[in-house]
């Protein structure tokens, strides 16, 4: 089939995990003997925006230059949809974006579209992250719209209104008039329109299940050829075992402060660990927890075979967790927080220990377990190692996935 | 030679920008200006001639003298060319207040943009998108309270 992937946020080096989605989808899609074009969306002022170059990535790729003014829910569809028409493609995946999309969406409609939504964005025009005053939020915007309306203008959107300085978040915001009462019956309307909904996890389906008839799951995933499957280190004497925490550690969101709570309790009755994290504020290491900087992606893998433990902290409903998978496919067990796309990586009890988010004490519990158990540390990373291969490597996420959707696509 | 501050704010990449900054001056002497609680790389430490830590790593207008005196320091120090990595209009002030002879942000595709900036334009700027904004919000306030969406109102999109 010939396939076109529609980003309006696409960036390379990623800027997360949405963009690894979309490069990892189209390459095992063409491997497949498929073609897939990317088509992003670049504007100068936003660093959030496509900043990549199109023929530096190994599968064609056509980026759409927009001035700020263009960033609007008139012309940055028709310029898409212009694309396409000049490329014709028998199926559209609308990848990541944020209050544009349902424009975006009809301006293609004249194809089957796949949506992919990477977060909560449908459910939360605040912050996509469902997640306010410390806990989940139990409104969704689907069925909440006023009151949801209301929290989005007053939270994050409103200093950068005041101010009139927008991140391309509030940029699509304003845009897209998200404000608005029509902006929900059009997002409503927009997804009916696309053919099949791919989301992360089981929240996400759950939410969107009762405005769609086909919403599927497909998690991320990693080339678990590039992570080298180390045998657990072992535990020599005076040999301090490290527990990991990558990604970025320096949103609270990620739970770094729950992880320091656990290696307070831990410390208070041992000294054999140390808690390494890509935090760039030094001034936080002591005896037992050591910030070790910003690493890029290609370095951060060589961190996990160093690694005994990993731990993914998340207070909110983390939509998958791509740095667990990434310990996983190195073979390491994984102590995580029973949110989001989280819980359903680890397996409790079998590729790590699951624990509540916020709750050091039982962090603390199985990181004490995994610490003193060489074999049980041994076996756990096996299992996880090979978890990652049968459900999180590329190749078994297309093959797994993919066909029932563009047979969907196709038909 | 021509003397280079690069003062760091948190947010890029700071390897990048040394690097865009030292590709676009060549062999002038560059320094990295960072806050206390920054451990610059031995990639960065290998691109800079010279690192500088400030006293403090934010500044507040409610305690003014720390950046009085930060302001002082890169006085005193003489630049020609202070750059800064995000045009903000704090950072537009500091750089007005360098007293360097060029003044540059760069920017976030990486290109080396020369800035004019002035106190009174960065200010008198950042007032009017103030009140503009203030006004716009005010606005949205109200309209966000006032118009509804009514259950099944799939016919607004249309309406159009």
């Amino acid at each position: 089939m010939r396939l076109a992937f529609v980003d309006l946020l696409f960036s390379w080096p990623p800027h997360g995990g949405a963009d690894v989605d979309v490069y990892h989808t189209i390459t095992q899609l063409r491997a497949a003997g498929h073609e897939a074009r990317l088509f992003g969306a670049k504007c100068d002022l936003s660093w959030e925006r496509g900043n990549f170059e199109p023929g530096k990535l190994p599968f064609p790729a056509t980026r759409l230059d927009f001035a700020p003014r263009e960033i609007n829910r008139r012309v940055m569809p028709e310029r898409f949809r212009q694309a396409l028409e000049e490329w014709q493609p028998d199926a559209v995946f609308l990848c990541d974006g944020f209050f544009l999309k349902p424009y975006v969406a009809e301006a293609l409609s004249g194809w089957p579209v796949a949506a992919r939504y990477y977060a909560y964005e449908l459910a939360c025009p605040r912050d996509f992250r469902l997640f306010r005053n410390g806990a989940r939020c139990p409104n969704n915007y689907l069925e909440t719209p006023n009151e949801c309306r209301r929290c989005a203008l007053e939270g994050v959107h409103a200093e950068e209104i005041k101010g009139w300085n927008f991140h391309s978040w509030t940029q699509e915001f304003m845009a897209a008039k998200a404000y608005s009462p029509s902006y929900h019956a059009r997002l409503l309307r927009a997804l009916n329109q696309c053919k099949t909904v791919i989301v992360y996890n089981h929240i996400q389906k759950a939410q969107l299940d009762p405005f769609h008839p086909d919403v599927r799951v497909v998690p991320g995933g990693v080339n678990t050829d590039q992570f080298a499957h180390a045998p657990m280190p072992d535990d020599l004497p005076g040999r301090k075992k490290v527990i990991l925490m990558t990604g970025r550690v320096e949103d609270p969101t990620k739970g770094l402060e729950t992880l320091r709570g656990a290696g307070d309790r831990l410390a208070a009755t041992r000294s054999d660990f140390e808690i390494h994290a890509t935090h760039t504020d030094y001034d936080l290491s002591n005896d037992w927890f050591k910030a070790i900087g910003w690493h890029k992606p290609e370095a951060v893998r060589q961190l996990y075979p160093k690694a005994d433990v990993f731990v993914a902290a998340s207070t909110w409903e983390e939509p998958f967790g791509m740095v667990a998978v990434e310990a996983m496919a190195s073979g390491r067990p994984v102590c995580a927080t029973r949110v989001g796309g989280l819980q359903e990586i680890v397996t409790e009890g079998e590729t790590g220990f699951l624990f509540d988010p916020g709750n050091a004490e039982e962090l603390a519990n199985g990181l004490a377990r995994l610490l003193d158990d060489h074999a049980l540390r041994s076996q756990m990373g096996e299992a996880a190692r090979r978890r990652a291969e049968t459900h999180y490597d590329w190749r078994r996420i297309y093959e797994r996935h993919y066909p029932p959707i563009l047979e969907r696509l196709s038909s | 030679m021509r003397r280079v501050c690069v003062f760091y704010s948190k947010g890029r990449n700071y390897l990048d920008v040394l690097r865009r900054v030292r590709a676009e001056y060549g062999k002038a002497e560059l320094t990295a200006m960072t806050p206390p609680n920054y451990r610059l790389s031995h990639q960065e430490v290998a691109v800079a001639d010279a690192v500088e830590t400030t006293e403090r790593a934010a500044y507040s207008a409610k305690d003014p003298k720390p950046f009085l005196r930060l302001v002082g320091r890169i006085r005193n120090a003489r630049y020609d060319v202070f750059v800064i990595t995000f045009d903000s209009t704090r950072l537009r002030i500091l750089a007005a207040l360098s007293g360097a002879k060029q003044c540059a942000w760069c920017s976030l595709d990486g290109q080396i943009v020369r800035i004019r900036p002035t106190v009174v334009g960065a200010l008198a700027s950042a007032g009017a998108r103030n009140v503009g904004g203030r006004l716009v919000y005010a606005w949205l306030w109200a309209y966000v309270r006032l118009a509804k969406v009514k259950p099944g109102g799939a016919s607004e999109a249309n309406r159009e």
